[in-house]
């Protein structure tokens, strides 16, 4: 007896049909995605980034060259990124929390009514955040600027490898990996004109460099701001001009027993337990020995209107 | 006695270093050769040029005095002399700054700039504001010193220092270089480089070399000073290509070597003809070719504090050889990861200067003296010939030039072992006879014997040759080894590995053991400011000189050497 056996022939109606495509089995539950249980722990912004990172690391750390094909690799920098937006997002947040000029600044400045409704009072700062980006060094400083009123000294370098590296995930998250014709504009069309559509192959080695760079430009970040933030609460230069010419008040008693519970709030957003920062009590007196050391210098000692130092 | 006050000590420290020396003192008590004078002519010559020595070879003496010979004369070249002897108090950011390497770029050419300005304002002429602001690029000096003592110290940048930073680059500090020469109506300039080995930081090392290749022009010739047996010049300076390579080590071999190195410490030291003649040759050698050694063994001799001369000569020379070995195992200190490999150079050191005691017993007596060791298979093992190397910069082995070859698989490195370590062991004392200073140098005066040959594999068992190692430290947060040297995070917990910085070892040293202290500053020391327990402590407060002033009679003089005793200490120890 033959065998009947199917042909490749197809007797349906639909011409567009022209992939096969399987049913939705089940719908997405997006609600069900989220770890309801997660409660945000109280580790700094820094020590988390670094804690989301080493997971990242763990994953392709110990694996060959060849076991780290393109594909992974721009998955694993992906997450990289995140974890970079993910800490500018907890600084921002911490700060208005615990920064009184911070959250001054940001008093004025408007969210949603979805979520004033629905976020805890410690997470609203986020919804200030929904309408940033953090793709590029430009869009981190003026948000850190809108936001805090805070400049971030960042220097030429550091700006630069962040930059070269937001464009790179921008191939990633949007076009596979491939060089796009703008990308390739900002990084510099005399050494990209050729690579225009060529994938992006990341080795395990430039893995390693990536990530060493992000967490270098986030530790840069991380430093800076806790500068800029120091400063503003120990002006040493009087602000305004002629008769409108002041002193805004120091913050700090500059004494450290005085000083120590404002210092730990400020100390604690930008200290990292994980890589063992300097004790408080080291930073508080390299930062008013630092600031003294200005005052005298600017004043000569004669500073008027200012607050004697408390004996 | 051991309790007064006594700044001499102090004083005989400091004085033996020629950047303590002021310039027309410098100048008047310079001992001239055809040696220095030919050192000191490609000095000012077109071509780059790098001289090499261990430290108190003279490096600097002969820049300084280069400086001076050009300052004299207008048909010379404008020199401009600059001093990175304080590179190290950068090292702490290549932990603590991403931009680390930027900053040190700025950092040497701010320096180079500051120098090109003190050099013009340094000629016998006058220039206006407007010239000078000119030349300079209007750049403010002032608040490019700033900026310089601000990466100093490690500190912040603030956003206009960051601008200022940004603008300053190799292409502008050539022009603000010929600008200067222009003004100064001289032809060209040379660029004296001084304590440029930075030997503790091998990435600023390569930044710098790359730096003095970029700077170099028709116009400006860079000269650099460093330290033998380095190779790590970074992967685009090749020094033989770049320009010439002068050895400013005296040689003990070299046949004017006496009346080199005699004529220095005629000029420096008073009443040196008085000492009799076997004792100034005896030190002479003992002083392996470093003028500052055999200046300071030749005041410590004229101090007569010794009962018998051959006790008196044993300890001072000594000192000198301990003194060297001291410093170069500190360096498994500043190199933690040098540790095992300082380890392996000490007891290597001792072996070849116990294999050249064995030769001299056997050779000849009358007629050779043996000297030299001659080691084959260096090249094929890496870590073994950084043993060697480490001797050398140390200044506990001398490489003599040119490489012998007895046929195509023998090539030989020749060495002598310092000449302080020889005589500690009397390998030129003749066994069983008395000693006497001038039968050592009679014997150091004859001829050298054909070189002691030994391969490595001989020196070496091949388990000892295993256990080559750099000792990495583990992991800081979960402590796991390290797999590989060039690991940069930890393939246990993830996190990046991050080094320890040698500056900070450096500034948690105890403050009382600094060399050169004496016994009545540091019981004060101890007493009366029990807070300053290290270097840091001191160095790190405001003003150091008026916490120094509350000790009971210590002045502003006194406070001051006290500072720079220490801070040359730190600087020494740290280059």
């Amino acid at each position: 007896m033959t065998k009947i056996l199917p042909t490749n022939a197809t007797s349906s109606a639909d011409y567009s049909a022209i992939v096969k495509v399987a049913p939705f089995g089940k719908m997405l539950a997006t609600e069900e995605l989220f770890n309801k249980t997660y409660k945000e722990s109280n580790v700094s912004p820094i020590d988390e980034f670094i804690g989301n990172s080493n997971k990242l690391n763990l994953l392709w750390l110990s694996l060959s060259d060849e076991e780290v094909v393109p594909e992974f690799s721009n998955i694993l920098f992906l997450g990289y990124f995140s974890a970079v937006e993910s800490y500018i997002r907890a600084l921002i947040r911490s700060l208005i929390q615990h920064d009184i000029y911070s959250f001054k600044c940001a008093e004025s400045q408007e969210i949603s009514f979805g979520a004033a409704l629905h976020h805890s009072k410690e997470l609203l700062p986020e919804a200030l955040m929904d309408s940033h980006s953090f793709v590029s060094s430009g869009n981190i400083l003026r948000t850190f600027k809108s936001l805090t009123d805070i400049d971030v000294a960042m220097d030429e370098s550091s700006i630069q490898e962040l930059d070269k590296i937001c464009q790179l995930r921008h191939c990633c998250v949007h076009r596979f990996g491939k060089l796009g014709a703008k990308n390739a504009m900002v990084l510099g069309l005399s050494t990209h004109s050729t690579l225009f559509e060529k994938p992006l192959v990341l080795s395990k080695n430039d893995l390693i460099l990536i990530s060493g760079t992000l967490r270098s430009v986030v530790k840069t970040i991380n430093n800076a701001a806790y500068k800029s933030v120091l400063d503003r609460t120990f002006p040493v230069a009087p602000t305004g001009k002629g008769d409108a010419r002041k002193f805004e008040k120091i913050l700090w008693q500059r004494d450290y027993n005085l000083d120590k519970g404002l210092f730990s709030k400020y100390y604690k957003i930008f200290y990292s337990k994980h890589e063992k920062s300097p004790a408080a009590k080291e930073m508080y007196m390299r930062f008013i020995s630092e600031k003294e050391q200005l005052l005298q210098k600017i004043a000569g000692g004669k500073r008027q209107g200012e607050a004697p130092k408390p004996k | 006695m051991d309790m007064d006050i006594n700044d001499k000590d102090i004083e005989l420290a400091l004085e033996q270093r020629a950047d303590y020396i002021p310039s027309k003192e410098l100048k008047q008590g310079t001992a001239t050769s055809d040696f220095f004078e030919n050192i000191v002519e490609n000095l000012l010559k077109k071509h780059t040029t790098l001289i090499v020595g261990p430290r108190g070879c003279g490096k600097t003496h002969m820049m300084r005095y280069a400086y001076m010979l050009c300052k004299e004369d207008n048909k010379r070249p404008l020199s401009i002399y600059v001093s990175f002897n304080r590179y190290y108090r950068l090292e702490p950011m290549l932990i603590s700054r991403a931009n680390a390497i930027s900053l040190f770029h700025v950092w040497v050419l701010s320096r180079v700039i500051l120098a090109t300005q003190e050099a013009l304002l340094d000629q016998y002429s006058d220039f206006s504001e407007s010239e000078l602001e000119e030349a300079i690029n209007y750049i403010s000096p002032e608040k490019l010193h700033d900026l310089v003592a601000k990466l100093e110290r490690s500190h912040p940048l603030s956003q206009e220092e960051l601008y200022l930073a940004d603008s300053i680059s190799i292409h502008g500090t050539r022009k603000i270089i010929e600008l200067h020469t222009k003004l100064s109506e001289r032809g060209r300039a040379v660029l004296l480089l001084d304590d440029a080995a930075l030997t503790l930081t091998p990435e600023y090392m390569v930044e710098f070399f790359e730096i003095l290749r970029s700077l170099k022009s028709p116009y400006i010739s860079p000269k650099a000073s460093v330290y033998p047996g380095t190779t790590e010049y970074g992967p685009r300076f090749h020094p033989a290509q770049e320009g010439s390579v002068e050895n400013v080590w005296l040689s003990v071999t070299s046949p004017q070597y006496l009346e080199n190195i005699s004529s220095i410490a005629n000029l420096r030291i008073k009443g040196f003809k008085d000492i009799p003649e076997e004792i100034r040759e005896y030190l002479a050698y003992a002083a392996f070719g470093i003028p500052r050694a055999y200046l300071q063994m030749m005041v410590e001799f004229q101090k007569k504090e010794y009962s018998t001369l051959q006790q008196g000569l044993n300890r001072i020379v000594q000192n000198n050889i301990e003194a060297r070995k001291v410093e170069f195992l500190s360096l498994s200190l500043k190199v933690p990861k040098l540790r095992s490999i300082i380890e392996q150079g000490d007891s290597l050191f001792s072996r070849l200067v116990d294999l050249l005691k064995d030769a001299n017993d056997k050779v000849d007596a009358k007629d050779t003296k043996q000297l030299l060791i001659g080691i084959t298979g260096l090249n094929n093992q890496p870590m073994v010939q950084r043993v060697f190397n480490l001797l050398v910069e140390a200044g506990l082995l001398y490489p003599v030039p040119e490489k012998v070859s007895h046929g195509e698989d023998r090539k030989y490195d020749r060495y002598i072992p310092h000449i302080s370590a020889l005589l500690s062991k009397r390998v030129f004392s003749a066994k069983g006879r008395g000693w006497s200073a001038k039968a050592v140098t009679e014997k150091l005066n004859q001829k050298s014997a054909q070189p002691l040959r030994r391969s490595v594999s001989s020196l070496f068992t091949d388990n000892q040759l295993s256990s080559f190692k750099f000792d990495l430290p583990a992991c800081a947060v979960c402590t796991q080894e390290r797999v590989t040297p060039t690991q940069k995070f930890c393939h246990n917990c993830g996190n990046e590995l991050l080094d320890s910085s040698t500056f900070e070892t450096c500034m948690s040293l105890p403050l009382h053991d600094i060399p050169g202290l004496t016994k009545w500053t540091i019981s004060k020391l101890k007493q009366e400011l029990p807070g300053f327990k290290t270097i840091g402590d001191l160095l790190s407060v405001q003003d150091p000189g008026t916490e120094l002033r509350k000790i009971h009679r210590v002045g502003q003089a006194r406070a001051e050497k006290i500072i720079k005793l220490v801070t040359s200490f730190a600087d020494e120890f740290l280059q």
